[in-house]
């Protein structure tokens, strides 16, 4: 069994896309923009992810968090361990999470329907 | 009387080269017919440069005299211009040149520095020094009176609204009427007589300090004398003080209509700016609270996942209490049943229960608590997980935001719009301004503007407190006098005091003149604008005009009532009327030139005032616009007091031909 991360590194192409996301001025930084696209991506396609699978999957070549920076209330890791009662590794998920959520995010930047980001949230 | 001969132009505004304008020696009316933009203002524009050297610019502002050379002159290597006037006054011929010209060592000149202005005049063909040119067009022409001569019909009716208003502007043009019915000349007389006044009381103040019974009053006479001496002095100099300011807001407010447009534009965009600023800041804070917002927000996108998971560990948490609260209620029945086993005997009706009966019941209580028999160890343990895992969870819940978000988000699509269009707006205001040229100090005129008229209620207010200290010592003056008058019994002092009150007595006529006179002439003006009026307007309910102390005229209606808010029409005709009859009653004759003066009337009034003209003065040049009246009724109406008509041809946009 893998131990659980201690630094959350984005993916490449994910980090790029939270730096694109902070230039709105919408969000403080860019860990804020991760946290929402991992919301992004449970609210919406909680069903279709695998995080053990993805985790194999996205590089680790982006922008580094600690983990006492990212979840200091502990929030991240408590709702991950809710929502993925069998995981005994929610940073992993938490990366997985945010990578799967800012590729999305990129998708619809791409498409110009990222903005109003109000109506994503619905 | 004044009458002009010719005029010769040289590359003067669209006029190109050198062209001649023979107004003959004959009384009557020459025309001048020309489309819009063919130069007919410009050449009442070059009668009044040959006259006092200014242009004045119907709309807009003449930036430089160099805007008045010929353009097409220009490119041809002909700079600067001129215009030269030939006069007859009363038999003596004047002829004034005046040139715009480059310095004699700049061969291209490129801005105003690098020409001078030169003017001389001539008479009967010997030319006059300078002083005596400045001094000949004064007497001629005074510039004073020159909007009485040369006049722009499309400001006309201007008078009558500047006359009604208690304006600085209004004061000059009731002096410049006075000047031209030649109050003045009794005016300057009173001034003169004055003046001996007070040299009589200067000697009879010393006769009086002489006679040793009026020595005392002469001393006191003398001491308010001085006094008076002073305060006129002061309020002379006061009163000049206020000349050089009504002149300097004459300036100001021209300029500040002059560029009215373009402080128009300074001042919106400088609201624009604010405006801007206080958008961006706006943004800047909306994009901050969006900020604090949109850092927690996410977990509120998380609620319903939580709550699906909160709601499957409730219902697990369900069935275990379930098994928990029915054990506890089967505990009871079964030990009810025991006991009536036990007592063969029912709890509820006190029956006696057979054995066989007995027998079901106790099969039944094995059954219950195999049935019921509540939570294992391992299940208690997994609902107080469960529990903890609720609680949790519960705790995990968030209240979703995105409708805060969407109203900031609104904000911000409605900022970055309204700043968008500011940017728009001050980028184009700033093409404006940036192509209208140097626009330092425009900006301050308004602020100078203000300060001059707040000077000029100080010195007012100034003027009119030294006036009453002065009233108050010539009162105290006349009361001296009295006194001395009556001690005085001989030699000096009598002679003196006799000669004083002959003084006294004269200036008293001067001053009853002087009013008789302007009743007189303000009659004459009543009558002869009267006369006017009633030939030019084609309403005979209107019988006459009434004038006012300021010479403003009313219309007067047939039931004697004066008639309200007249029509621009008539206002102008009321103009053309009081014109007419200032050059009836004026000492100073000459001949009216008119550009446009028709304005808005209708084919009557035109006609009317066509028929008038010859009336109006001895020479008249009008300045009319294609179709601005009948040409056919004009010479009929004119018949032989049409001297001349001449065309303004057009030889291309920058090249007017006088044919």
């Amino acid at each position: 069994m893998a131990d659980d991360l201690k630094n959350i590194r984005l993916a490449a192409n994910a980090s790029s896309v939270a730096d694109s996301i902070l230039e709105s001025g919408i969000f403080e930084d860019k860990i804020a923009v991760a946290k929402f696209a991992l919301a992004y991506a449970i609210k919406n396609f909680f069903n279709e992810i695998d995080p053990e699978y993805l985790d194999h999957i996205y590089d680790s070549n982006g922008s580094n968090y600690n983990i006492g920076s990212i979840d200091e209330d502990q929030f991240l890791s408590q709702m991950i361990l809710a929502i993925y009662p069998q995981t005994t590794t929610p940073y992993r998920y938490v990366r997985v999470l945010m990578d799967f959520g800012l590729d999305k995010l990129g998708d619809k930047l791409r498409e110009g329907t990222l903005y109003p980001i109000s109506k994503i949230m619905i | 009387m004044l009458h002009f001969l010719s005029m010769t132009l040289s590359n003067f505004g669209p006029y190109k080269g050198t062209q001649t304008i023979d107004f003959s020696n004959r009384s009557g009316v020459t025309i001048f017919w020309g489309d819009n933009g063919r130069g007919k203002t410009t050449l009442l524009n070059a009668f009044r440069y040959a006259l006092f050297g200014t242009i004045q610019r119907r709309n807009g502002v003449l930036r430089s005299l160099r805007d008045m050379e010929n353009i097409e002159g220009r490119d041809e290597g002909h700079y600067g211009f001129s215009v030269v006037l030939k006069m007859d006054n009363d038999g003596t011929i004047y002829e004034l040149t005046r040139q715009y010209r480059p310095l004699k060592e700049v061969t291209v000149p490129n801005s105003d520095d690098d020409y001078e202005k030169v003017m001389f005049l001539k008479k009967d063909g010997s030319f006059l020094s300078p002083n005596d040119t400045e001094h000949i067009l004064n007497i001629i022409m005074p510039e004073q009176v020159s909007r009485f001569f040369l006049f722009d019909g499309e400001l006309l009716q201007e008078y009558e609204e500047l006359l009604e208003n208690e304006t600085s502007t209004g004061d000059r043009i009731k002096e410049a009427i006075e000047k031209i019915l030649g109050v003045p000349v009794l005016t300057n007389g009173l001034v003169d007589v004055r003046e001996c006044l007070e040299n009589y009381d200067k000697l009879k103040s010393k006769a009086a300090q002489k006679d040793t019974k009026t020595r005392q009053f002469g001393l006191q006479l003398a001491a308010v004398d001085d006094e008076i001496t002073e305060h006129s002095k002061l309020i002379e100099s006061q009163k000049a003080k206020l000349s050089d300011l009504y002149k300097e807001k004459m300036t100001l407010t021209q300029k500040s209509e002059e560029t009215e447009q373009v402080r128009g534009w300074i001042t919106s965009r400088d609201n624009a700016r604010r405006l801007l600023q206080q958008r961006k800041d706006s943004l800047s804070q909306v994009r901050q609270n969006l900020c604090t917002i949109t850092k927690d927000a996410w977990k509120g996108m998380l609620a319903e996942r939580i709550q699906l998971v909160a709601d499957e560990l409730s219902q697990q948490i369900a069935a275990l209490e379930k098994r928990k609260q029915n054990k506890v209620v089967a505990e009871k029945f079964i030990i009810e049943i025991k006991k009536a086993c036990q007592d063969h005997k029912c709890p509820v009706c006190e029956q006696e229960i057979s054995d066989e009966y007995i027998g079901i019941l106790e099969e039944r209580i094995r059954k219950s608590e195999s049935e019921f028999s509540g939570l294992s160890e391992d299940d208690k343990e997994k609902l107080l997980s469960l529990q903890g895992k609720l609680s949790g969870i519960r705790a995990l819940h968030t209240a979703d935001r995105q409708r805060e978000i969407k109203i900031l988000e609104d904000q911000v699509g409605t900022l970055q719009i309204e700043i968008g269009s500011l940017s728009q707006e001050i980028s184009e205001l700033t093409d404006k301004i940036t192509k209208y040229g140097d626009t330092s100090g425009v900006a301050g005129i308004a602020q100078q503007l203000a300060a001059v008229i707040s000077k000029i209620d100080i010195t007012e207010k100034g003027i009119k407190d030294e006036q009453s200290v002065l009233d108050k010592a010539k009162e105290s003056r006349t009361n001296i006098n009295n006194l001395i008058n009556r001690q005085a019994s001989g030699g000096d002092l009598l002679i003196a005091t006799q000669q004083y009150a002959l003084c006294e007595q004269i200036s008293k006529i001067f001053e009853t003149g002087m009013t008789k006179y302007r009743e007189k002439l303000k009659k004459n003006v009543e009558k002869d604008a009267t006369e006017i009026f009633v030939h030019l307007s084609s309403d005979k309910d209107y019988i006459g005009l009434q004038i006012h102390d300021n010479y403003g005229l009313s219309i007067v209606h047939k039931s004697g009532r004066l008639v309200p808010g007249r029509s621009s029409g008539f206002e102008h005709i009321v103009a053309l009327s009081l014109i007419g009859a200032l050059h009836k009653n004026a000492p100073l004759r000459g001949p009216i030139i008119m550009d446009s003066p028709f304005g808005r009337l209708d084919p009557t009034h035109k006609q009317n005032i066509v028929q008038q003209l010859p009336e109006m003065a001895e020479q008249s040049i009008l300045l009319a616009y294609t179709g601005e009246i009948d040409n056919q009724l004009a010479r009929e109406a004119l018949g032989n007091t049409l001297i001349r008509e001449y065309h303004l041809v057009r030889r291309s946009s920058m090249n007017t031909n006088i044919e």
